[in-house]
């Protein structure tokens, strides 16, 4: 079976390469179709993430892009709150060790200039607390013109980057423009996009033209097989000159002379500097929600050929107001009670599920009431998201956070995690 | 028909001068060869080895930059001095190598790091190692031992690496208060030039105990790079020996 396999793929290999020469049309066809439907595709690397690190671990809710479009030189301020769940999964390091609060965008075509996590400064890697709240704000600058999707992200140690949620910024205008200016506690106004490249450049080429120096001494001379006859010779020795011992000599002391002088005259122009700095946090989590609630999980499954996650839950109202479910968020998706919640007009369409969130029964529960509820999450994001592939992990879990609304408005946000089974069969699920 | 003559071939170097001219030409090719295999060879053995120590300015601390790039970048060298000299009595070659090295990373800083991934080349500038190079070189061809060249010039290299690249860091170790935060320019640079793959706590800087002395590690750093480098030229000067041992039966040939 092994042979047959093998065979049949490199016979594939050869006969269809041979085709692709034969006839190129229709390779270049599919070719430039898949590079420009991949452009669609390139910002969504985060789906490429296993789904027990997106569904268990952070969530992200309050995600908010100060604009879509900003000229090059404006600020963008992305903000919002994030949950770090208290069941944490174990097989993955949890930010109760060292984490660090960046931004998911490609590369620096915008600059960070500022970054607050529940009031302190963001700038240093920081440990947070399982189970708690925490609220951010980035600010960024626009830098490089251009079309991005723009996450906020918390660099784990030892477990990698976690996405928050993702929109398309727009960057406009001319990268040239760009400056970064500051002042130094020296005093110094300088343009940190630009600054201290000529002095780099300035002794690379310096140290460059002395090298070329010694090496031309000796290029201008026989080299390679004149040289190595007379060493096979035995008369390797007769090939260095006196003179050559001069040049060496004097190339030695202008190196050295160089160097010094590169370091004293640094160092006279520069006498206030400060070594690099490494700073870690410990960042206060946000006060814990108001209301006391509690959730149950008593069974939640996925059925498989309807893309619905059903959640059959006991919930205990220990607040003092009435609540209703209201949204079920994870992994940066939304499920929203339309009864109840409405969602925002710029928040990415794309992570919000059409169909929303379906709870039987739909009505409040009475302050200190226990009551069971059936709920329903149907959406093609389950798979499109290759959530479902967590059915092929070892670890089959579904976390998330759910949100209740008193008829006031306000809100409480309670923690979920259960086991999840998968039900592969409409039949199976009618006998269920 | 009439048979032709076959012309006898005449050979191509008749005089001392056809094989002057053709010594050069061969020069000029092996010249060229070798300059882009040490280039794509160094280049690959630095970011290997030295990685991000070299690539960001916010990583070129007064600890492991000073000390771990002389110690591992001296290797190379050795081991073709070796060649170079003990063959062809050429003292060019750590000049050569680290000319070629310098030459590729800046072609990978500009097209690469700052053409493609848009940093700032002040933020992605590398180190020179030239300096070293040529001391390595010279002091070789002044004792013409291996042994003195290691003692010496493997003390100058770490020093001159030193020397060569602190000030170069030093424009961007200019305090600045970031809300309440006390940071360099340096390490402002790695906040405001996003990198999605290398946060805050991958950085390895002055890290360990070496700080207490004085709070200034950069003189035992300094010693102790020099220190190893002459123990790794040594060792890697003996991996160029067991080269010429096994791989130059072809030049005989030739």
């Amino acid at each position: 079976m092994q042979g047959e396999v093998s065979r049949g793929w490199s016979g594939f290999s050869i006969f269809a390469l041979a085709r692709l020469v034969k006839s190129p049309g229709p390779t270049l066809l599919a070719a430039f179709l898949v590079l420009t439907l991949a452009a669609n595709a390139l910002a969504h690397g985060e789906r490429a993430q296993e789904p027990s690190l997106r569904l268990s671990t952070i969530q992200w809710y309050d995600t908010k892009w100060s604009a879509d479009q900003i000229a090059v030189n404006q600020e963008l301020t992305l903000s919002g709150r994030f949950h770090v769940m208290a069941n944490w999964p174990l097989e993955i390091p949890s930010p109760a060790g060292l984490t660090f609060l960046n931004v998911g965008v490609p590369g620096p075509v915008f600059i960070r200039t500022a970054s607050i996590v529940n009031g302190v400064n963001g700038v240093s890697s920081m440990s947070l607390a399982l189970g708690q709240d925490y609220e951010y704000r980035i600010v960024l600058r626009g830098r490089v013109p251009g079309r991005y999707h723009v996450h906020p992200m918390l660099d784990v140690r030892d477990t990698g980057p976690i996405l928050g949620p993702g929109k398309w910024v727009s960057v406009t205008g001319n990268a040239a423009a760009f400056t970064d200016r500051l002042t130094t506690l020296t005093g110094q106004h300088l343009d940190l996009a630009r600054y201290g490249l000529g002095a780099i450049a300035g002794w690379h080429l310096a140290w460059i033209v002395i090298a070329l120096l010694w090496l031309g001494y000796w290029i201008r001379k026989p080299l390679l097989m004149p040289r190595y006859e007379a060493v096979q010779a035995g008369n390797g020795d007769r090939l260095i000159t006196p003179t050559d011992h001069m040049a060496a000599a004097i190339m030695l002391a202008l190196t050295l002379i160089v160097a010094i002088g590169e370091t004293v005259l640094t160092n006279a122009a520069y006498p206030v500097t400060v070594p690099l700095q490494s700073n870690q946090t410990k960042v206060p989590a946000l006060a814990p929600s108001p209301a006391q609630i509690t959730l149950v999980p008593e069974q939640v499954t996925y059925l498989v050929p309807g893309r619905t996650v059903e959640f059959r839950l006991r919930v205990a109202n220990g607040s003092a107001k009435p609540i209703r479910f209201g949204e079920f968020t994870t992994a940066n998706l939304r499920f929203l009670n339309r009864a109840v919640v409405k969602a925002e007009s710029d928040y990415p369409q794309d992570l919000i599920a059409p169909a929303g969130l379906v709870v039987r029964p739909d009505e409040p529960i009475a302050a200190g009431a226990s009551e069971e509820a059936s709920i329903e999450a149907t959406s093609s994001v389950w798979e499109t998201d290759r959530l479902t592939a967590l059915m092929s992990d070892p670890t089959n879990r579904i976390g998330g956070l759910f949100m209740f609304y008193a008829p006031d408005g306000e809100r409480s946000i309670v923690e979920f995690s259960s086991p999840i089974v998968p039900t592969f069969t409409q039949q199976m699920r009618d006998a269920q | 028909m009439t048979a032709v003559p076959i012309a006898r071939s005449q050979p191509a170097i008749t005089s001392a001068e056809d094989l002057r001219r053709a010594y050069r030409w061969f020069d000029l090719v092996i010249a060229v060869l070798l300059l882009f295999l040490f280039m794509a060879l160094y280049h690959v053995i630095t970011i290997l080895t030295v990685g991000d120590w070299d690539f960001w300015s916010d990583w070129k601390d007064s600890r492991w930059w000073l000390s771990f790039t002389p110690i591992v970048q001296i290797a190379f060298p050795a081991a073709i001095t070796f060649i170079f000299w003990s063959k062809f009595r050429l003292p060019f070659a750590a000049t050569f190598l680290t000319l070629s090295l310098v030459g590729a990373e800046w072609i990978n800083r500009i097209c690469n790091m700052h053409g493609w991934a848009y940093f700032p080349l002040n933020f992605v500038w590398p180190a020179t190692l030239i300096p070293g190079g040529i001391a390595l070189d010279t002091v070789l061809l002044l004792t013409g031992s291996y042994l003195f060249t290691a003692i010496i010039g493997g003390l100058l290299w770490a020093v001159l690496f030193y020397l060569a690249n602190w000030p170069l860091i030093t424009h961007f170790l200019l305090p600045v208060n970031v809300n309440g935060v006390l940071m360099s320019l340096a390490d402002l640079q790695g906040f405001h030039y996003i990198r999605t793959g290398t946060p805050e706590y991958i950085r390895i800087i002055n890290r360990g105990t070496l700080r207490t002395f004085g709070q200034d590690p950069i003189y035992l750093s300094v010693a102790f790079a020099g220190f190893m480098s002459m123990l790794v030229y040594m060792l890697f000067l003996g991996l160029g020996w067991i080269f010429t041992r096994s791989q130059f039966r072809w030049l005989k040939r030739l």
